[in-house]
C-alpha cells in the first residue's frame, strides 16, 4: 500500500479547512522534515479533504512534487488557462524589486517555496530591465530537491550563474518553516507564490519570515483565495471542485488531491499581522475577483 | 401592536423620520437619543485618532517635507522611506503610492483643525468678536485650513490629479466630507434635520472650489482666495435656505398625501 493509502487509513474526519495539495500547486512547498515520532501521538493536518499526520504531509508533499517537477508549468497552464503567468507578472511588477537609486543597496530577495524559479527569474528580469539593477540577488529556497534541480537547469539555460557568493541566483534546499541557513535580519524581500498552503504550520512559517527579514523588509504572498462575488464564486466552485479534480485524475491519476479550500483574505491578513508585520493598506489585493490574492506585510 | 410598528415603518419609508414620531411616547427613538447619536457620529470622524502607525507617520511626514521641491511622486515617497531609515522595498507599505502622501496631509491637517478649535487663538477670536456667527466661524476655519496648504500650493495640482484617480476618489471624497463635518462640529452645529447633509455637502463644494482657486492665486497673501471664499459663502446662504425650503415643502406635501389617503379610509 502506498503512502496515500496509509493517509486514508489514518483519516480522522473529512475536513473542509484550508487544506491542500499537490499538483495543483503552482509552486512547491517547504514542509517540515520527518521527526520520527509515532503516528499515533502526532498532531494531524490537512491534505486535500483528508486529515493526515503532520509528518505524513511532509513526505506526501515531497513525493508528489518529485513526480511533477518537469511538467510543472504545463500543468499550471492547463489548469489556470495560463492566467497564473499574469498573476505572477503582476505580483513581481507590484513589488518592484531592484534598487531605485544610486544611493540604495541592491536587494537580497528570498523566494520561499520557489521551486523551479519562475518567480525568481521574473524578479531578476524586473530588477535589471526596469530598475537597471544587476546586483540584486535572489535566493531560491525549497524543500524539494527535484524542483530545485529543474530550477538550476532553467537558470543555466537563461545564462545565470548559480554558484559562488555573488551569483545572481542561488538554489538551496531548506525547510521553509525554520530556514536554518538564513541569518536573522538579512533579507529585503521574502516572497512565496502558491506555496504557503503546503506548509504544515503556517504561523511558524510567518514568524520565521519575520525573523529573516531586515527592518523595513517586505513579506509578500501570492496564493489562491476566496472569490468575493457570489455569482462568480458559484462558477469558480464548480470549476475548482469538479473540473480541476477531473483533470487531476486524467493527468496525474489522482482525484482527491485536487480538492482544497483557502482561508479568506481577511483571515490570512490577520495571521500576517499576528506574526508581527504591519499590513500594507488593508493587507491584500485581489487578483481575478479573488481567485488569487497578494498579501503584503512589512516588518517595521 | 405589530400593525402599528408596520405603519410606522411604512411612514418612515415614505417620508423619513419626522419629529412627531421621534417624540411619540411609543416610539423607540426619542429626540435626545437621536441628537446624541448624531453628534457622536460627527465627533467620531474627528476624534477617532490617527489611522497611521508611528512608523507610517515617520515615513509620510518625511516624504511631505520633500513635496515643495519634489512634488507628489514615487521618488518623494522613496525619499521619505530612506529618511526614516528603511529600505527601498519598504515602499510596498503604501500600495496607493504617492497618494499616501496626499492622504496623510489631508488627514493630519483635519486633525490639526480639531486641535486648533481647542487653542487659545480660536477662543480669543470668538471672544474678541461679539457677532461671531456660524458663517464667520466656518469662514475662519476654511481660512485656517487653507493656510496649511501654503507651503505646497504650487504642487497641489499634482495632488488633485492623484485624488481624482478612480482608485483614490473614494478616499479623497470621504476625507473632504470628514473635513466639512469637522468644521461644522467646531462651529457648533448640532442640528440633525435634512440640512445635516446639505450643510456638509455645500461646505465640501465650497472648500474644494476655493482650494482649486488657491492653486492659481498669484495675489499677495492670497487675498483673492479669501475674497473668492467670501463670495461662495454668500452664495451658499441663498442656496442653503432654498434647499431648506424644498425640504420643508416635501415634508408638508408628504404629510398631506398621507392625510388625504387616511381620509379615504386607508389605514396608514
Amino acid at each position: 500500500m502506498s503512502m496515500r493509502g496509509a493517509g486514508r487509513v489514518l483519516r480522522l474526519r473529512p475536513s473542509r479547512a484550508w487544506a491542500t495539495v499537490y499538483p495543483r500547486s503552482f509552486s512547491t512547498a517547504g514542509a517540515r522534515f520527518q521527526d520520527g515520532k509515532s503516528a499515533a501521538e502526532e498532531r494531524t493536518t490537512h491534505f486535500g479533504f483528508q486529515n493526515i499526520t503532520e509528518s505524513m504531509k511532509e513526505s506526501k508533499v515531497r513525493e508528489v512534487f518529485d513526480s511533477v517537477a518537469k511538467n510543472y508549468d504545463t500543468m499550471n497552464d492547463v489548469m489556470s488557462f495560463g492566467i497564473h503567468r499574469l498573476w505572477k507578472d503582476q505580483f513581481v511588477q507590484q513589488l518592484n524589486p531592484g534598487k531605485k537609486s544610486i544611493f540604495s543597496e541592491p536587494m537580497t530577495i528570498l523566494d520561499l517555496a520557489g521551486g523551479t524559479g519562475d518567480i525568481a527569474f521574473r524578479m531578476l528580469n524586473h530588477a535589471r530591465t526596469v530598475n537597471g539593477d544587476s546586483e540584486t540577488r535572489v535566493k531560491v529556497v525549497d524543500i524539494n530537491e527535484e524542483m530545485l534541480k529543474e530550477g538550476v537547469k532553467r537558470a543555466h539555460a537563461l545564462g545565470y550563474r548559480t554558484e559562488g557568493e555573488d551569483a545572481p541566483i542561488s538554489f538551496m534546499v531548506q525547510n521553509g518553516e525554520t530556514l536554518e541557513a538564513i541569518p536573522d535580519n538579512s533579507i529585503d524581500l521574502l516572497t512565496i507564490a502558491f506555496g504557503i498552503r503546503n506548509f504544515t504550520d503556517k504561523e511558524k512559517a510567518l514568524s520565521t519570515a519575520h525573523r529573516v527579514l531586515k527592518k523595513g523588509g517586505v513579506f509578500a504572498c501570492l496564493e489562491f483565495s476566496k472569490v468575493n462575488n457570489f455569482i462568480l464564486d458559484q462558477i469558480y466552485r464548480r470549476y475548482s471542485f469538479s473540473v480541476i479534480p477531473m483533470m487531476g485524475q486524467l493527468i496525474a491519476g489522482d482525484r482527491d488531491s485536487y480538492q482544497y479550500l483557502f482561508p479568506s483574505q481577511k483571515d490570512f491578513a490577520g495571521m500576517i499581522r499576528d506574526a508581527g508585520f504591519q499590513l500594507a493598506g488593508k493587507g491584500w489585493q485581489d487578483l481575478t475577483f479573488g481567485v488569487a490574492a497578494v498579501h503584503t506585510g512589512v516588518k517595521l | 401592536m405589530a400593525s402599528k410598528t408596520l405603519h410606522r415603518t411604512v411612514r418612515q419609508g415614505l417620508l423619513g423620520y419626522s419629529s412627531r414620531w421621534k417624540l411619540s411616547p411609543t416610539g423607540r427613538l426619542l429626540k435626545n437619543d437621536l441628537t446624541n447619536s448624531r453628534s457622536n457620529h460627527g465627533q467620531s470622524a474627528t476624534a477617532s485618532g490617527t489611522p497611521y502607525t508611528p512608523e507610517q507617520s515617520a515615513i509620510l511626514s518625511a516624504a511631505l517635507s520633500h513635496v515643495p521641491t519634489q512634488g507628489f511622486s514615487d521618488s518623494t515617497l522613496l525619499m521619505g522611506v530612506k529618511d526614516a531609515g528603511y529600505l527601498d522595498v519598504t515602499m510596498n507599505l503604501f500600495p496607493q503610492g504617492p497618494f499616501a502622501i496626499v492622504n496623510y496631509h489631508l488627514v493630519t491637517q483635519r486633525e490639526r483643525l480639531s486641535e486648533y478649535a481647542n487653542s487659545d487663538e480660536w477662543k480669543d477670536l470668538q471672544a474678541s468678536n461679539q457677532k461671531f456667527g456660524t458663517t464667520d466661524k466656518i469662514r475662519a476655519l476654511c481660512v485656517e485650513r487653507l493656510r496649511q496648504n501654503k507651503a505646497i500650493i504650487h504642487r497641489w495640482p499634482e495632488a488633485i490629479t492623484l485624488m481624482k484617480y478612480p482608485a483614490n476618489i473614494q478616499s479623497s471624497t470621504s476625507e473632504l466630507f470628514n473635513l466639512a463635518d469637522t468644521m461644522w462640529n467646531i462651529a457648533g452645529d448640532t442640528t440633525v434635520d435634512v440640512s445635516w447633509y446639505t450643510k456638509r455637502g455645500i461646505l465640501s463644494g465650497i472648500y474644494a472650489a476655493t482650494e482649486i482657486y488657491m492653486t492659481q492665486d498669484k495675489s499677495d497673501r492670497f487675498t483673492n482666495t479669501w475674497a473668492f471664499l467670501d463670495q461662495r459663502l454668500a452664495d451658499s446662504k441663498s442656496v442653503g435656505s432654498t434647499v431648506g425650503r424644498v425640504g420643508q415643502y416635501l415634508d408638508y406635501a408628504g404629510h398631506n398625501i398621507v392625510n388625504v389617503l387616511r381620509s379615504k379610509g386607508m389605514k396608514i
